[in-house]
């Protein structure tokens, strides 16, 4: 299946041929090329949306997309061919929406400016069509757009690759471990934000399966740093984070007997199994070291959003008399004022009685925090790995020439202004 | 099924004390989230726990609750009966 780094190369590809074409009748030509633009214009600019960098090349984007410039007729085929390319684009990170959001200011600046290189070098192209057709208007315009795009593309290509580079358009099934992650956390999310549907068996198999996480995904990072693959003084800190982190949602899985939230959910124990046997079987021990490195990734970044739930309907349940306790276990005195109460039964717990259950809160608490950060450690152990072929990383290689900017926080970068004035050269 | 109900209570001990280990390894977890697996699939069966006070061990609770089970074939589905078997001779 094509990955973005795929599309990607494609896209430079066709524009390169683009740029090496030779005109022998430029008028036509241009009518060719502007028509091109039309579809070129409208798929870039939905590809370039979700990554949230920069806007100030919708104006010129909208004026060619909304064909203004174009009169009827045939679009140049190498162009149409680079819209279905971008479109390809925008259709994989519009399905992998949370992993964009999720990747960090870093990795999405870095695929804005591959976009934005072969938008570079494909209005090269038509600009000289145009300068050689003397159509003024047409060559303002285009030369607009190879300005603001010109630092992007002269960023050298490995310096552009990232994170998003390698996602693929695998179809997500249960057979993969994606498809058993996304699945997973799409059940555990709807079953922890509702509290009709929500279990203690929901809220201690979640929190039981992210720790599984984490165990995995330290072990795999470990294995990446053995193989040279990242860098292993950051592998070290995100190993020993991811297994802090796995201790922590452990702790949180662990409900003392005398607590509980009875009811069916059988769809997530069905999907929780399915995330263990992906986990631990030979779907994970197929894929290479790097490949098993992105996975993880992506599934403990899934997994913040998953703990993110999990902390807040424990909170609520164990803080405010939400869950059920053995009569046994409660005081003398509630026996005593309420004689109907079989010893051997469960009563919803009583406000007043949230002692014993008030540490799960604060384990919930501090085990998504732990998680929260220890996805931003992996973040930076998995970022030297390139889309080619696997190579050895040393400790100077990863402090790269264009690490002048610290991106944003996990949190912080939603809300990053669509006009900031950040280049994404400057940002890498 | 009360006998049921005790089982269940004795798994939930199992449980706890499965997923109270905080070793770097996963096969303690792993056994941990298959006992979770199993309160689940009691529960939709509609048991309701016995509680069972804390004080066993893992093994000692699942042993509890395969003896219990043993004692009451009739009524116990299959299914229960082959994963607590599977988890005895895991955690054993």
């Amino acid at each position: 299946m094509a990955t973005v780094a795929d599309l990607l190369d494609r896209l430079h590809r066709q524009a390169w041929e683009l740029a090496q074409q030779r005109v022998d009748a430029p008028d036509e030509a241009l009518g060719q090329h502007m028509r091109g633009w039309v579809k070129v214009a409208a798929s870039a600019s939905r590809a370039l949306a979700p990554l949230h960098i920069r806007r100030d090349l919708d104006d010129v984007l909208d004026q060619l997309a909304d064909g203004g410039l174009a009169s009827p007729g045939r679009p140049d085929r190498r162009l149409v061919e680079m819209s279905l390319t971008y479109g390809g684009i925008g259709d994989l990170l519009a399905a992998e929406q949370v992993h964009v959001e999720l990747a960090g200011y870093t990795s999405r600046s870095r695929l804005h400016t591959s976009m934005w290189a072969g938008l570079h070098t494909a209005a090269r192209a038509t600009l000289a069509v145009a300068q050689d057709a003397g159509a003024t208007e047409p060559a303002a315009v285009l030369a607009g757009l190879a300005d603001i795009t010109e630092l992007a593309a002269l960023i050298p290509p490995s310096a552009r690759e990232n994170l998003l580079d390698r996602l693929s358009a695998t179809p997500a099934r249960d057979a993969t471990l994606k498809g058993a992650v996304d699945t997973w956390a799409a059940v555990a999310g709807e079953i922890l934000s509702s509290d009709h549907q929500v279990t203690g068996y929901a809220l201690q198999r979640t929190a039981g399966s992210i720790a599984m996480i984490c165990h995995v995904a330290a072990t795999t990072t470990k294995e990446a740093a053995a193989a040279g693959l990242i860098n292993t003084d950051s592998a070290h800190q995100a190993t020993d984070s991811l297994q802090q982190t796995a201790r922590s949602w452990r702790r949180a899985a662990n409900w003392p007997p005398h607590l509980r939230l009875g009811g069916r959910t059988t769809e997530l124990r069905q999907a929780s199994a399915s995330l263990d046997r992906a986990l631990t079987g030979p779907q994970l021990a197929g894929l290479d070291v790097s490949e098993r490195l992105t996975s993880m990734w992506a599934a403990v970044n899934l997994a913040t959003l998953v703990g993110d739930e999990h902390r807040v309907m424990t909170s609520r349940l164990a803080t405010g008399g939400g869950l059920w306790v053995s009569v046994a276990a409660l005081p003398p005195a509630y026996q005593a004022t309420h004689p109907g109460a079989r010893r051997s039964g469960w009563v919803p717990q009583p406000p007043s009685s949230t002692a014993t259950s008030r540490p799960l809160a604060i384990a919930a608490r501090t085990a998504a925090a732990a998680l929260r950060s220890a996805a931003t450690d992996l973040d930076a152990a998995v970022e030297p790995i390139q889309t080619g072929p696997p190579r050895r990383v040393t400790g100077s290689e990863t402090a790269q020439a264009w690490e002048t900017v610290t991106p944003p926080t996990r949190r912080d970068h939603r809300d990053l202004r669509p006009e900031s004035p950040m280049l994404p050269g400057l940002a890498l | 099924m009360n006998a049921l109900g005790a089982v269940y209570g004795h798994v939930r001990v199992a449980t706890s004390e499965l997923l109270a280990e905080n070793g770097a390894e996963t096969a303690r977890l792993e056994l941990g989230l298959q006992a979770l697996d199993l309160q689940a699939i009691l529960e939709e069966l509609e048991v309701e726990p016995v509680y069972v006070p804390p004080g066993l061990s893992a093994a000692e609770s699942l042993a509890a609750a395969a003896d219990l089970l043993d004692r009451h074939r009739a009524g116990v589905p299959l299914g229960v009966w082959s994963r607590l078997q599977a988890l005895v001779a895991q955690v054993g």
